[in-house]
Parts: structure tokens; C-alpha cells; sequence
């Protein structure tokens, strides 16, 4: 009588643990049904576009690069936050909440919190739209804003905003708006770079400009998944044309055994690999042409 | 719960012969929670707020990119990888953050676009660990962060990635 007792307690946990798999392997199929079916262009995997997604620099680096060569801010260089009304289709609303990202990179870094929080509610409307306005603090960021000292919060907290969305469209499977916010935000630091470089020689920003030859493959890659769409389609067209310019760039690299060393606890790696590049002023002018005609149609909506 | 009222409710009725039978259903009935409730992460869950909040705060003058959580419920790989374009000029950390009951400390390695070892928080030869790895770019290109725990153990884990100009 005791055995089975047991006996059956144990067949029934064993039909819910069979039950159990069952529901993750429907929801693998499911899954895998889904990364098939949410582009119909060239497949490529959740983990794939996820890396591509992830490897993008921030827009933090490139206004810091600006801001160490001496540039001022320039306002007028950001996408006004009145264009917000412009985007009726989550496409468009991803990318300008990517653009604007690009733009709150470049705020924070030159610390003009006063522009954080506007172009903060900009952001959150469009996010709101999309459903994905929920991981903003304001109350917290406001605070942050006013008080000039707690700028690396503010940055750590809108660039955890940013990870959030864009984490929380991969795993909703929205993979499509997710690629569109990046390309966007790295549209606009593109954007800001070139602008800065033909009124300003600088060595760092000009090779900076250079070395995104490598983001515009891997974001062309991302795209392309969604090729069957006409949203994508023009954004891939422009993308061509910045990648035909980019093939006149030449990019040397150099592998050298890195050094080591412990400084204070840390492991400190001195790295003896070189990327030389090699861009003309021409090229920069060129590359800075097509960059604002693209940003240009994807903020004015034309 | 229901499971253990039963179990005690079982033990009451037992006598002094029954025992080795006892203990042989004990440890199935174990064996059996055990694989019941270990798909559902409860061995394994990590706190991936408390993490970050933890392990941001060693991010010191460094500006925050993104941090890369690595679970015990990690589903595809065992040493999950991620990648990020570095550029010249700029001096990324990273930094290895563990809540870690069970599990081993988690290793954080750097690769370079072909793949070869740059640097690792771990020196197997000298048992070195440390939490920080700093990496000052000269080659612009994609860069590839591995997780792993020391002597192979699972458990949960984050890399934060930051960045400062050289």
C-alpha cells in the first residue's frame, strides 16, 4: 500500500516532467518557427542577429572622441524633438528612438542634462508607442539631471534604458525594430562624426569615420534579413550606397603578441596589434554627403 | 509540500525493517524533485538587478556600455560569447562580477578578430585570478568576450564592459 502510494506520486511527477519537455520543445519549435518567419529575407539565426546587434559601438564613443579633440557641442547638429510627432509606424518610431539615442549619447557626454530630460520625453513617447516605454525611470532621471555632479549616473542609467528596450524587443522577438533603434543611433553618430570632421581636422575622429567600414557589413548583414519589407529596403539601398564609398577605404591591420601586466589588482593588457587608415578628405566628404541625405529622409519622415 | 506531508505521513507507519526501503524511496523521490525542479531554474536562478547594480558600481571613471549575463539556466552554449567592436584610441574594462553560492568564479577572456587569445582574468599555469581586465585598443575590429567558470563549474555570472579614452 505504501509502495504504491509512492508509485503514484512519483508516475504523476513523472507525467509533469514529461509534460514539462514537451512545452520546451513546442517552445523551441515555436521559437525557431518565429526566427524563420519574422523576415522572409536571408535567414539568419536569433543568435546571430543578437551578436550583430550587440557588437554595435555606442553612441558614447564616438562624442567622446569629439569631445576629447576640442569640439564644442552644437545643438543644432541634433534631431529636433518636434520631429517626434512625425513617425505614425513603429518602424519609424524605432529608428528615431535610435536616432535620438544617438543624440542623448552625445548630450550626456558634453553634460548638458538640461537637454537629457526633453530629449528624454521625446524618447519615451515614441517608447511608450511601441510598448517598450516602460523601463524609464523619470522620476529618477530627473533628479539625476539636476544636479550636474551625478552625470556618469545619468549616462549609466539612460544607457541601461537603451540595453533594456532593445533586450527586451529581441526577446519578444521584435528583432526587426530592435536592428532599426541600432542602425539609428549609430546612423546618428555617423552623422554627428562627419559633421564635426569637415569643419574640424582631426586625426582621431577622421580615423574613427574610417574604421566604421566594418559596422556598415555587419549592419547591412542584420538588415538584410528583413529585405522583403519597403522599409528596409530603402533603408538597405542607402546602406549600399555608403558601403560603395566605404569600399575606397583601406584598412590595414597588423597582429602583434599583446603585452600583460598587473597595475593595482588589475590585469592591464597593452595591446601591440595595429589598424592603420587610410581615408582621403574627399572620402569624409562623401561618406558625410550620403549619411545626411539617409538621416535627413529617416528623421523628416519623406 | 503536499509530497512531504505524504513522505512524513509514510515515516509515521514504518517500523525498524522497513528503513533500508525508506531511504531507497527517500533518495528516488529526491532524485526526482531534484530532475523536476532543476529545468525550472530554481538551482540555478540569478539575480541579474542585484548583479548589475553590485557590479557596476567598480566601473569607477569608466563610462557604462553594456553589461552580458551569463546564467546557470544559459540555454545554447556552456561558454556563451559575445562580441563588440573596439576601437583605437579607446580603453575598454572589463569587469567579472559572480553571485555565486555553488558555482565557480567566472573567467572573462578576450579574443581578437581571428579568434586569438588576447587576454584572460584566469592564468591556469599560476592560479591568478582577477575581477578586471583593462585593454587599451590600437586595432580597431570585433573583439570576442568569452564566460566560463573556473574548473568548469556552471553557475551565474555578468561581464560589464566600459569604456575611457586612452
Amino acid at each position: 500500500m505504501k509502495l504504491n502510494n509512492i508509485f503514484i506520486i512519483i508516475s504523476a511527477f513523472c507525467l509533469m516532467a514529461c509534460n514539462g519537455n514537451k512545452s520546451n520543445q513546442d517552445k523551441l519549435n515555436i521559437n525557431s518557427v518565429l526566427e524563420g518567419a519574422d523576415g522572409s529575407g536571408l535567414e539568419i539565426s536569433a543568435e546571430s542577429m543578437t551578436s550583430i546587434i550587440e557588437s554595435i559601438p555606442s553612441p558614447l564613443e564616438v562624442a567622446m572622441v569629439i569631445k576629447e579633440s576640442g569640439n564644442d557641442f552644437n545643438e543644432g547638429l541634433l534631431n529636433p524633438q518636434d520631429n517626434s510627432r512625425l513617425y505614425t509606424t513603429d518602424q519609424e518610431k524605432a529608428m528615431n528612438i535610435g536616432i535620438y539615442g544617438g543624440d542623448i549619447g552625445y548630450i550626456n557626454m558634453f553634460g548638458k542634462a538640461y537637454l537629457t530630460v526633453n530629449y528624454l520625453t521625446s524618447i519615451k513617447k515614441l517608447a511608450d508607442a511601441i510598448k517598450i516605454g516602460q523601463f524609464f525611470d523619470f522620476s529618477t532621471i530627473k533628479r539625476l539631471a539636476s544636479n550636474s555632479d551625478k552625470m556618469d549616473s545619468l549616462i549609466f542609467l539612460t544607457t541601461m534604458n537603451f540595453n533594456k528596450m532593445d533586450e527586451f524587443l529581441r526577446n519578444q522577438k521584435r528583432t526587426n525594430l530592435s536592428i532599426l533603434m541600432v542602425v539609428g543611433t549609430w546612423t546618428e553618430g555617423l552623422y554627428i562624426a562627419t559633421q564635426v570632421a569637415q569643419k574640424s581636422d582631426n586625426k582621431e575622429i577622421t580615423e574613427w569615420i574610417g574604421c566604421q567600414k566594418m559596422i556598415v557589413d555587419q549592419l547591412l548583414l542584420g538588415l538584410s534579413a528583413y529585405k522583403n519589407d519597403d522599409y528596409f529596403r530603402k533603408l538597405i539601398s542607402d546602406m549600399n550606397n555608403l558601403k560603395e564609398q566605404y569600399n575606397k577605404v583601406e584598412i590595414i591591420y597588423e597582429y602583434h603578441e599583446p603585452e600583460s601586466q598587473e597595475i593595482d589588482g588589475r590585469l592591464v593588457i597593452v595591446d601591440k596589434s595595429t589598424s592603420t587608415v587610410k581615408i582621403t578628405p574627399e572620402q569624409i566628404i562623401q561618406i558625410g554627403k550620403i549619411v545626411d541625405q539617409m538621416r535627413l529622409r529617416l528623421i523628416s519622415n519623406l | 509540500m503536499a509530497t512531504i506531508l505524504l513522505v512524513n505521513k509514510i515515516s509515521f507507519k514504518t517500523n525498524e525493517n522497513d528503513r533500508p526501503t525508506q531511504k531507497k524511496i527517500c533518495s528516488l523521490l529526491f532524485f526526482v524533485l531534484f530532475a523536476l525542479l532543476y529545468p525550472l531554474g530554481v538551482f540555478g536562478q540569478c539575480d541579474n538587478d542585484i548583479t548589475l547594480n553590485n557590479c557596476a558600481s567598480k566601473l569607477g571613471t569608466y563610462n557604462f556600455i553594456k553589461y552580458f549575463t551569463v546564467g546557470a539556466n544559459q540555454k545554447k552554449k556552456s561558454n556563451p560569447e559575445f562580441s563588440y567592436v573596439f576601437s583605437t584610441g579607446s580603453k575598454y574594462i572589463m569587469i567579472a562580477c559572480n553571485e555565486n553560492v555553488v558555482g565557480g568564479k567566472m573567467i572573462v577572456s578576450l579574443y581578437d578578430r581571428e579568434h586569438n587569445l588576447v587576454a584572460s582574468t584566469y592564468d591556469e599555469s599560476t592560479k591568478s585570478y582577477y575581477d578586471k581586465l583593462i585593454y587599451s585598443c590600437s586595432a580597431t575590429g570585433v573583439y570576442y568576450i568569452r564566460a566560463s567558470f573556473i574548473d568548469a563549474k556552471k553557475g551565474c555570472g555578468m561581464c560589464i564592459l566600459g569604456f575611457d579614452n586612452d
